[in-house]
């Protein structure tokens, strides 16, 4: 079998959602079924880009990082930071940087709407991109 | 862990108790939905006679944490002033008991379902115009109440709502998220650099007015409102806001699926008597979608560290905060293209 886990999950959602979801006698089961099948489909869309996309998401606030002097609140904990790498590619190890990543970038995005016009809208069209990465595409959502 | 039968039949042994009446069941099913409680459906026949009544059972771990004293009492309120249609209350039970968990048991009110798809169904299309105009004239009538006149004196008295109201969910995201959220915290602070004057005008707030949380008939009439558990005294708008949240209607042009945005404000206006101060609306869209976003980092963390593995608490923790993400970024980014959420009114 070719690995294929995020395209398993989502025959297992489609299998739930048509050929045992109409077997079940109760609305309270209908409903529980159809929950798991949208928690099945969101997992089969994560599973394959979710290591990516935290590591993009690094690679872009370590871009904004890399250009901020010391003047900018959090400058020792940056330099920690961006020395770092993530301790494995296991989806644990990477969002455990990408914890700390997040942390700092919160830091400097209350800074920069106080001192930095630039860098906030800079900040802002970051997180729509990782918001971008990170959208489900499920029904009714 | 009790089959459906024997919590319907303890159930129906409680109120025979209660009632000092012949009770015996009919039929039990659970209800769909119910986040915070587990909700049964229960027919039972008093002294020969058909009652039908829910029972609201705490579960072991729930969506939001609330008192159930606190929503009994308001229901209780309400239905004795009548400032908006409930169920009656019959009896809350805080012993865990026979049904093992605290519970509590309202009238059944037939004929009306509460999904928010079944506003999409064909025969509800003719009827949602009404349906809209007497969810937002409900929502101004209960404005038009002071908080005083309700009986509802076992709840604070915020000296200024909104910052009151802020703090509580700050704390739930500040202590509730299991990774970073950097654009909640960016709406946190633009809410603490925003925040209104105290508000002239304390009344009841619901505190989760949307669809889903009425029961509607098919012919667009509201037949109660449910769910309030959220209930505190606080500022009119707050539950204005948070029935425009774009989350409730697949139709960002519509509040609740129900009217554009602008017509359910010219009802809920014209029914409270109050002008809204755009101003301070503005700050309680963008708390409204900081409260949910709140709601759905606290359901995450009880996925994962509490007891119950219901999927909605998944559900909730997990797509709903990606969908709530895009509404907040698209009203607060300085280059926001309003794609899923149109600009504030």
């Amino acid at each position: 079998m070719i690995p294929a886990p995020g395209k398993t999950l989502s025959d297992l959602a489609l299998r739930i959602a048509t050929d045992l979801m109409p077997a079940l006698n109760t609305n309270f089961s209908q409903a529980d079924a159809g929950l798991i099948t949208g928690l099945l489909l969101t997992m089969a869309q994560d599973y394959e880009r979710a290591v990516d996309n935290r590591m993009q998401d690094m690679l872009e606030i370590n871009a904004i990082f890399a250009e901020l002097g010391p003047d900018v609140p959090g400058h020792e904990a940056r330099q920690t930071y961006l020395a770092k790498t993530p301790a494995s590619y296991h989806l644990n190890d990477v969002t455990a940087l990408h914890a700390e990543a997040f942390d700092r970038l919160i830091e400097v995005h209350a800074w920069a709407e106080a001192h930095d016009a630039t860098l906030d809208a800079a900040i802002w069209q970051l997180l729509r991109a990782h918001s971008e990465r990170n959208k489900f595409d499920l029904p009714n959502m | 862990m009790q089959d459906l039968e024997h919590i319907g039949r303890s159930a129906a042994g409680y109120l025979g108790r209660h009632w000092s009446a012949d009770c015996t069941l009919t039929h039990i099913e659970q209800i769909p939905g119910g986040a915070s409680r587990e909700t049964y459906l229960i027919q039972l026949e008093r002294n020969g006679e058909p009652v039908g009544v829910v029972l609201r059972r705490d579960p072991p771990s729930s969506l939001i944490d609330t008192e159930r004293a606190h929503e009994y009492g308001t229901y209780v309120a309400i239905h004795r002033h009548g400032a908006m249609p409930v169920p009656e209350p019959i009896v809350l039970e805080e012993e865990p008991g026979e049904l093992e968990r605290p519970f509590s048991i309202m009238a059944l009110v037939p004929g009306g379902q509460a999904s928010p798809g079944g506003l999409d169904e064909p025969v509800m299309q003719p009827h949602l115009e009404n349906l809209g105009k007497r969810k937002w004239q409900l929502l101004g009538n209960m404005a038009r109440h002071s908080y005083a006149e309700l009986g509802i004196d076992f709840m604070d008295v915020p000296d200024h709502a909104a910052a009151h109201e802020l703090a509580y969910w700050r704390d739930v995201i500040n202590s509730d998220s299991l990774h970073p959220q950097p654009i909640a915290q960016a709406a946190l602070r633009w809410l603490e650099r925003h925040l209104p004057p105290p508000s002239s005008h304390l009344t009841l707030v619901h505190g989760d007015y949307r669809t889903g949380n009425y029961l509607y008939s098919d012919e667009g009439d509201i037949l109660a409102v449910l769910d309030w558990e959220m209930a505190h005294i606080g500022d009119p708008l707050e539950d204005l806001a948070w029935s425009f949240d774009p989350l409730w209607s697949p139709d960002l042009r519509n509040a609740g699926r129900l009217l554009p945005r602008a017509d359910a404000l010219a009802v809920w206006e014209a029914a409270s008597g109050m002008t809204v101060d755009r101003e301070a609306f503005r700050w309680w869209q963008i708390f409204a979608s900081v409260k949910a976003i709140a709601i759905w980092i606290s359901s995450a963390e009880d996925y994962v560290n509490g007891t119950t593995k219901e999927p909605i608490l998944a559900v909730a923790g997990w797509p709903m905060i990606d969908r709530q993400n895009r509404i907040l970024l698209d009203r607060l980014s300085p280059d926001s293209q309003h794609q899923y959420a149109e600009a504030l009114l």
